[in-house]
């Protein structure tokens, strides 16, 4: 299994508009919920994981942030992606005391099945690379987007 | 034989990266390691027993709970920032 195996247009939202981080993981939920990827317990989850076990990254030009929860509140991996127009405000994953401002969330949503170690090298290339950042936030659809990762990727 | 501890906070998913990265590095600079992998939450019982070398935690970990093993912070195998430097102090308390 490979990244461009969990990527699903539906779950993909560019242009997002987002006062807050749970604003942002709400949307990012309903998306993987109503494409039957994660199941409703998926967003309690993440928010609960994300205040003991923060994901923020800061990476200089765009930051981002990887939220992801165990197994049992996924149906079937995939991967959502949200861009959103203004940052919005995550702890550092480094020093909960410390926040960033995350302009791209990569939510990762992994069933017991995968693979994983794979996907989350290639999630990891993409994260840590400025120029594939700078090329995400531009993107303007969620075709767009798959087509960076997947260029990515391989 | 030198014992690494890597931990995350619950999914596994960021500790499996560290890890997959160490073990390169390790064998690259010669070293024989074992790793032990776990949760935060599983540190300060299994720091007692397994003795391990360094302690790598992908996120922030409470220093109450290392009992006073070495910790090299290890979110630069998650961003690729600082990765270099970190496998450089690890391998410094390693051969310490």
């Amino acid at each position: 299994m490979q990244m461009k195996d969990i990527l699903f247009p539906e779950c993909i939202l560019t242009h997002v508009k987002a006062e807050s981080k749970e604003e942002a993981l709400g949307r990012l939920f309903e998306a993987l919920n109503a494409a039957g990827k994660v199941k409703p317990s998926f967003y309690e989850a993440i928010l609960e994981r994300e205040k003991n076990y923060p994901t923020g990254l800061e990476l200089g030009e765009w930051n981002a942030a990887i939220p992801h929860v165990t197994p049992d509140h996924v149906v079937t991996s995939a991967m959502g992606v949200a861009v959103l127009d203004t940052p919005v405000t995550f702890q550092r994953m480094d020093n909960k005391a410390e926040t960033v401002e995350v302009k791209v969330i990569f939510n990762i949503a992994l069933d017991a099945n995968g693979k994983h170690l794979d996907i989350l090298q290639e999630i990891m290339g993409v994260v840590a690379n400025a120029d594939v950042m700078r090329r995400l936030v531009r993107a303007e659809t969620s075709e767009q987007i798959i087509k960076i990762l997947k260029q990515e990727g391989e | 034989m030198k014992t690494i501890m890597v931990c995350c906070g619950s999914s596994m998913i960021t500790s499996t990266i560290a890890i997959n990265k160490l073990k390169t590095a390790m064998s690259a600079a010669g070293l024989d390691v074992k790793f032990i992998q776990c949760k935060f939450a599983e540190v300060q019982g299994k720091v007692k027993v397994e003795r391990p070398d360094v302690i790598v935690p992908t996120g922030a970990l409470k220093d109450s709970l290392t009992d006073s093993v070495p910790v090299v912070r290890g979110t630069c195998f998650v961003t690729g920032v600082g990765e270099k430097e970190a496998i450089e102090e690890i391998i410094r308390i390693l051969k310490n």
